[in-house]
């Protein structure tokens, strides 16, 4: 009795163990998150916490977007570049006051892409620069030159560039076949898309495009 | 008929099982590599200590924070100032050693390019070494002194995630990074389960927003990582 008693705690023990090393955290990577979560805070390599909303519609992404291009990436480059700290400024206050001085650096790169399409905004047949810093492209689909997008993109005026606003639902790759793979996946209005023809993604987000313009 | 050695042997043998399936591990640091199965840390560590009390020292100069930010600002201090975690946060005007501030648009949107109601950075801890480098990368936790004598804390101005729990978590959070803790989450770096061994650290336990105050992680964490 007191053997089996002894084995069945032993048993239980090692069951236990087994479960709990099955629990374990996952870290979110460059894949949009499945199932569906609303929100998720990921923390960048420099230390930055970045809150994630996702989307559940295409529509919603879609209008958000000041531009929505085809393109392709034709050039890369790495760039350090001063942040300048204006004078009066909070930043600037305890930056100086701790005695970091009045300058930054921010890592990043700037992404050339000539438009082969302007699906949204007056970008046709224009080279625009897209901007992602060391730490955006820690949770993004790695971008390579000579690779296609649909980008769905957001101007900053501060750094004077296009940038894009969701890590994962801003970027629809077009492969060689022309068929759009999705990097968001979360939901049935995006993951229904993968590996459809660009043209039939392209007239849906164009047909939700001019019903958002009346 | 168990004898009292195999009952011994038993329990050691379960007890090893217990070891090996991942029971929480403590002392996680910022910045650390994974080569297969070894991990390298860099230990960081804040220099400042009462000397009196002998507990670490966070001297706080919080006069730049606005709107919500400063209102929850004094909660996030208390939950790290009246925990048992051996270090005392305090705010003052001399002899600081943490400046926080809430930056301005412009400032966020140079330093955050990205940044939008889809992806949102809410804060961000700047540490540096006593050579004044700020430490922001492997690289550079590697080559600093890993003494670390200061930290300014920018938070951003008017974010979209502002409910209360937002900024009272992120400060909180912050200043655990402060202290050099890292992230308790990961998991290839012995995460923490967030029901059996919760951690602000953790982005696990933080998303399910339960509470902003340090946990008996942190304590253990900061205990092992100073030797208290």
């Amino acid at each position: 009795m007191k053997r089996s008693i002894v084995l069945a705690c032993c048993v239980a023990v090692v069951a236990g163990a087994v479960v709990f090393a099955g629990e374990r955290a996952k870290s979110p990577g460059t894949a949009s998150p499945e199932p569906y979560v609303e929100s998720q805070v990921i923390e960048t390599p420099s230390g930055f916490r970045v809150h994630i909303r996702n989307p559940k519609r295409l529509d919603e992404v879609v209008n958000y977007a000041k531009y929505i291009v085809e393109g392709k990436i034709v050039a890369a480059e790495d760039l350090a570049e001063p942040i300048s700290l204006q004078e009066g400024t909070p930043e600037r206050a305890i930056s100086e006051q701790s005695g970091m001085g009045a300058v930054q650096t921010r890592h990043g790169t700037n992404y050339t892409i000539q438009v082969l399409d302007s699906i949204k905004g007056q970008l046709q047949d224009q080279k625009i620069t897209m901007y992602l810093t060391d730490d955006d492209q820690s949770y993004r689909p790695k971008l390579s030159v000579g690779e296609q997008y649909i980008f769905l993109l957001d101007w900053n005026d501060a750094i004077g560039r296009y940038v894009d606003f969701h890590p994962y639902a801003s970027y629809f790759k077009v492969d060689a076949s022309n068929k759009v793979k999705t990097i968001y996946k979360s939901t049935t209005d995006f993951s229904e898309l993968d590996n459809q023809s660009f043209d039939k993604v392209r007239q849906k987000i164009k047909d939700i495009v001019q019903q958002g313009n009346g | 008929m168990f004898t009292a050695k195999k009952r011994l042997s038993l329990l050691v043998f379960s007890m090893i099982l217990i070891g090996l399936s991942g029971t929480p591990a403590y002392a996680h640091e910022m910045y650390f590599t994974k080569n297969g199965s070894t991990i390298t840390t860099v230990p960081l560590r804040w220099i400042n200590k009462n000397t009196s009390t002998g507990r670490l020292k966070v001297l706080i100069d919080k006069q730049y924070l606005k709107d919500s930010w400063a209102t929850y600002f004094e909660d996030a201090r208390v939950a790290w100032h009246s925990s048992n975690v051996p270090a005392e946060f305090t705010t003052s005007s001399t002899s600081v050693n943490t400046y926080m501030a809430t930056a301005s648009a412009d400032y966020w949107k140079q330093r955050f390019p990205g940044d939008s109601s889809w992806s949102e950075v809410m804060g961000v801890t700047d540490l540096y070494d006593t050579n004044g480098t700020v430490i922001d990368s492997y690289a550079k936790a590697s080559a600093s002194t890993k003494q670390i004598k200061g930290a300014n804390i920018y938070v951003k101005p008017n974010p979209y995630n502002n409910s209360v729990f937002d900024y009272r978590s992120t400060m909180s959070h912050e200043f655990g990074h402060v202290l050099c803790l890292g992230h308790s989450h990961l998991a290839e770096y012995s995460p923490a389960n967030p029901s059996t061994d919760p951690s602000i650290m953790s982005y696990d336990y933080l998303a399910l927003k339960k509470s902003y105050l340090p946990q008996t992680h942190e304590v253990n964490d900061v205990k092992a990582m100073y030797g208290y």
